[in-house]
């Protein structure tokens, strides 16, 4: 059955660009100067190296580009497997609503931590080594460039049905979604491995890391806490998207949006609970109960009681007294817990007895905020003229 | 003895998992909405169907 309001989605969607005078919006402006001047730093960095652009040095090899673009942009990005997963291999059909949105959010995440990677690791035109040229088994790092190529692919076909639905290519369509379920499991498994491998990276450094965040654990601690931030990550992103992008919305799904995210909310809740603990058993493995009563520790507790505790009894709460505007502050608060435990990792907690410490220049600031301002407005660009937010009316019920 | 096993590293962590996996429970329980608890329960012990 269609609806006027999808009608109209699908005939505003065919243009590709709005008239140039449409273009001049506040958001446009913005972006446009960002990215920008994010380029321009790129282009410095590219002709004459990291020394000229950031503050990293041979005690600080990886900064904010890593920190937050690479280790918080692939954690935030989890949400396209957790939902792919719900609705493909556990048949919560009632999801289906969030799940091209958080695809979209997660195949753009993985991107766009390709492209952060290659300005820091420079030479790009060497990233298709690892895939076809050199084979460095021994190392984590070609397990991360494998599963992150592989999964792009994944992720690339699992919304490629949305490609071809506005495109008007039926054929193709039905031939894409036939191999969806093998994507979906296919993409579970890497996630899981590559998820908890970015954390395995840092088990490399035991002496770098503040023993309170470095553990034998830590690959299962950047796991489970994917999992979290995956299923925050799209309580806050449904959030946004269906205020703004509220004219794409199908009028029949809108109304139960707060019921799944009282769901996703519950969710969260039992796997921050469970992280806490695990938290918890890694202080107690090592030992390090004493360090507790220092400054780091006293930011270590502020991590754990702050962003890990304070989400789960918030998200608890929501659910119980079922308020959805509860679970979506929650979740904002636990995408921040989330951003905050990756950049204690890599950059707060790391080398923290270091005289010089290293904090980030105001261009590698500009480099990270370019990258999320280009993805945020692909998913725009996408959004305004694809099937996301609302089913085709040509394939209503058929998936 | 418990004491003992409780001062061992092991113990405090085996403490923390049991004292994890109650919380864990008792948080299922919590969470169940009163929709959950009248639902009839679904598979082979007792389907939709079944209950009618």
């Amino acid at each position: 059955m269609n609806t006027p309001k999808n009608e109209r989605a699908v005939r505003d969607s065919k243009a590709l660009l709005p008239p140039f005078k449409a273009l001049l919006t506040p958001f446009n402006v913005f972006a446009a100067t960002v990215v920008g001047v994010g380029l321009i730093v790129v282009l410095i960095r590219f002709a004459r190296g990291l020394g000229a652009v950031t503050n990293l040095d041979q005690n600080y090899p990886w900064g904010l580009w890593i920190g937050f673009d690479v280790l918080c942009g692939v954690a935030l990005a989890a949400g396209g497997y957790i939902m792919a997963s719900t609705v493909y291999l556990f048949g919560l059909e009632r999801y289906r609503p969030l799940l091209r949105p958080a695809i979209l959010t997660g195949f753009l995440g993985y991107a766009f931590v390709v492209v952060a990677l290659l300005v820091d690791l420079g030479r790009p035109w060497r990233i298709v080594f690892p895939v076809f040229y050199s084979y460095g088994v021994t190392s984590v790092m070609f397990l991360v460039a494998w599963h992150v190529f592989l999964y792009l692919t994944c992720q690339f076909i699992e919304f490629c049905p949305a490609v071809f639905e506005w495109l008007g290519w039926k054929n193709m369509r039905r031939w894409v979604v036939r191999l969806t379920v093998g994507a979906t499991i296919a993409g579970v498994i890497l996630s899981t491995l590559h998820q908890s491998a970015l954390g395995a990276l840092f088990l490399l450094a035991p002496g770098k890391v503040h023993p309170l965040w470095y553990s034998s654990l830590i690959p299962v601690f950047f796991f489970v806490s994917s999992i979290i931030a995956g299923l925050a990550m799209v309580i806050f992103e449904s959030t946004l998207s269906h205020r703004i992008f509220r004219d794409q919305l199908d009028p029949e799904h809108a109304p139960s949006i707060d019921n799944l995210v009282l769901g996703l909310g519950k969710a969260a809740a039992i796997a921050l609970l469970c992280y806490f603990f695990l938290k918890w058993i890694g202080v107690a493995r090592d030992q390090h109960w004493d360090l507790l009563r220092t400054p780091m520790g006293h930011w270590f507790l502020l991590e754990v009681l702050g962003f890990v505790a304070l989400p789960c009894l918030l998200f608890a709460l929501g659910v119980r007294t079922r308020n959805a505007s509860l679970v979506r502050f929650t979740a904002f608060l636990t995408v921040l817990g989330i951003i905050l435990n990756r950049l204690n990792i890599s950059v707060i907690a790391f080398r923290w007895n270091e005289a010089e410490r290293y904090i980030p220049s105001w261009m590698e600031f500009a480099v990270t905020i370019c990258v999320v301002t280009i993805g945020v407005s692909m998913f725009r660009w996408i959004v305004k003229r694809m099937p996301v937010l609302y089913e085709h009316p040509e394939y209503k019920g058929v998936h | 003895m418990g004491l003992l096993i409780a001062a061992s590293t092991k113990g405090v962590e085996y403490i923390i998992a049991l004292v994890g996996l109650a919380a864990f429970l008792l948080f299922l329980r919590i969470l169940k909405t009163p929709e959950e608890k009248d639902r009839p329960q679904e598979g082979r012990h007792g389907s939709a169907h079944a209950a009618k």
